[in-house]
């Protein structure tokens, strides 16, 4: 067995959605637009197709950003850049309780690693964040740390995507009647618009083509939720 | 940050250049004025709160394929200016080989200063192929409200995102923090806008930035949970709807999305007053035109 293997078992393990980070918690949105009908199940592999396309693209491409962080041999410069990269995300994201859960994720899932293995870069990134009260996302935490474990870059952004897909599709098992059976044939079908999204951030470009996002009726979805009278989710 | 592509047959290259400065005891007045058509400015009126109240022309009725547009905006320290249009903003169908209209936008307010960005909708013709690039930065104590206001096209005689291309960023810096940022590419064409992961069952979209610099953090969720009060009672599913938000610092943002536009203005300009009122305690004052 090789140091490849390994690393596949890292992955494995930190895009699991058994790990402890809280994501079940989270419907970014979703909860409001299911709530008010606008989302049946029958459009859901759609609005998930276009939804991957939008933000899936966006944060994949901030995941592979942070990833090659770790390429840079000036500490100085890359905790620079890991500020800005977060403060940046933090100001695309306009509703408040995503933002929020986006970050209280991305913090929970660096502590997380931390408590199995101690990587000094990804201390000084956890406390350079909390020092200036910036937020940390999932998605940078998750490429930060595949970098950092040295894990393949591409797959790092891959799994990120699928766990991210894989959460939504779980979330929506709890508010509309999706089957087992179902929401694994939409993650399987899926997997092509995943590839498409992890590919066009691949030149890393924060202002290129997969920098561009437009999901406005799930940001207000988002911003709509705290307003919900009955709610199963955090955001 | 925009390209210049070489244009195929040369178009307008509008500028803009607007400076604004605070005057003992309270007058705010139009300082330096360079404009190039089609852009163009008539005079400033005075408020009377004293601000300065400026009309932004285009005199060529619209943005035509291939214009490069460019409006520069200074707003000085403790000044305050209104900034509206005289009607809403036609992007024109893009004749072929042009390249997309441009229009460029940057604003500054200084310290203490006030703008208030009030325009009319954007309203994208069937073929419009168009790029907008717009940076604010705000100093310390700067406040800000800035409206826009997206049609999905000539709605009146059918038209829905017949447009080519619409990107828009926007990019506000407080005190040197990005607080505020899209990246907005449209083109329907090749990725339907009415997808429930997009514009869903609706078809405009208003996007309302309101920003002090420096006021309280906590003050900003009370105001964010007052002016959702206003929202629940504004918004009508399948009609409109209206969402709140606070920014990562220094503002939040109202966000409408609706099935026809005409009850975006009357909103914004309920959440324009009620936000007025709780951040400078004063009334809002509406520009000099039909709502």
């Amino acid at each position: 067995m090789s140091d490849q293997h390994l690393k596949q078992l890292w992955l494995m393990q930190l895009a699991d959605s058994a790990l402890p980070v809280g994501a079940t918690a989270h419907s970014f949105g979703l909860e409001t637009l299911v709530a008010e009908g606008e989302l049946p199940v029958d459009r859901l592999e759609l609005f998930l197709h276009d939804y991957v396309y939008e933000a899936g693209a966006l944060e994949g491409l901030f995941c592979r950003v942070a990833y090659r962080l770790n390429a840079e041999a000036d500490g100085v410069i890359i905790m620079a850049r890991w500020l800005d990269l977060n403060t940046r995300l933090s100001a695309l994201k306009p509703a408040r309780e995503s933002r929020v859960a986006s970050a209280m994720l991305g913090r929970r899932f660096l502590r997380l690693v931390l408590g199995l293995q101690a990587i000094p870069r990804l201390q000084q990134a956890l406390q350079a964040a909390l020092h200036a009260h910036i937020d940390i996302h999932y998605c940078t935490a998750f490429g930060l740390v595949g970098g950092a474990l040295d894990l393949d870059e591409a797959t790092t952004v891959l799994a990120y995507l699928q766990q991210t897909v894989a959460g939504l599709i779980s979330a929506c098992q709890r508010l509309m009647p999706l089957g087992q059976n179902q929401a694994s044939q939409i993650l399987w079908r899926i997997k092509p618009a995943l590839l498409d999204a992890a590919y066009r951030s691949h030149d890393c470009d924060l202002e290129g083509d997969a920098s561009f996002c437009c999901i406005p009726f799930v940001d207000l979805g988002g911003m709509r939720h705290p307003s919900l009278t009955t709610r199963l989710f955090m955001s | 940050m925009l390209h210049e592509q070489p244009l195929k047959n040369e178009r307008s290259k509008g500028l803009l250049r607007l400076k604004f400065d605070h005057r003992v005891p309270i007058n705010t007045v139009l300082t330096v004025c360079q404009q190039q058509p089609p852009l163009q400015v008539v005079r400033a009126f005075p408020l009377h709160d004293g601000a300065a109240l400026v009309h932004l022309h285009n005199i060529s009725g619209g943005v035509l394929g291939g214009d490069q547009l460019q409006l520069s905006v200074d707003v000085g320290a403790h000044a305050r200016v209104q900034l509206t249009s005289t009607g809403a903003t036609r992007l024109y169908r893009s004749r072929n080989g042009l390249a997309a209209a441009i229009q460029t936008t940057e604003i500054t307010v200084g310290s203490n200063g006030l703008l208030e960005y009030l325009p009319d909708p954007l309203i994208p013709f069937a073929g419009a192929h168009y790029r907008q690039a717009t940076r604010i930065e705000l100093a310390a104590g700067a406040g800000l409200f800035w409206w826009d206001i997206l049609a999905p096209g000539r709605a009146a005689r059918g038209e829905q995102f017949e447009y080519e291309l619409l990107q828009i960023t926007l990019d506000i810096v407080a005190s040197g923090q990005l607080i505020a940022s899209e990246r907005v590419k449209l083109q329907p064409s090749l990725r339907p806008l009415a997808s429930p992961g997009r514009f869903g069952p609706y078809r405009y979209v208003a996007s309302f930035y309101i920003c002090r610099v420096d006021w309280v953090a906590m003050r900003w969720l009370a105001l964010e949970e007052q002016l959702n009060q206003l929202a629940r009672n504004l918004t009508r599913p399948g009609d409109v709807l209206w969402g709140i938000s606070t920014l990562p610092a220094h503002g939040l943002v109202v966000r409408a999305m609706s099935s026809n536009g005409r009850a975006l203005l009357p909103g914004l300009l309920t959440f324009w007053r009620a936000a007025k009122l709780a951040l400078y305690g004063q009334e809002a004052i509406p520009p000099r035109k039909v709502y």
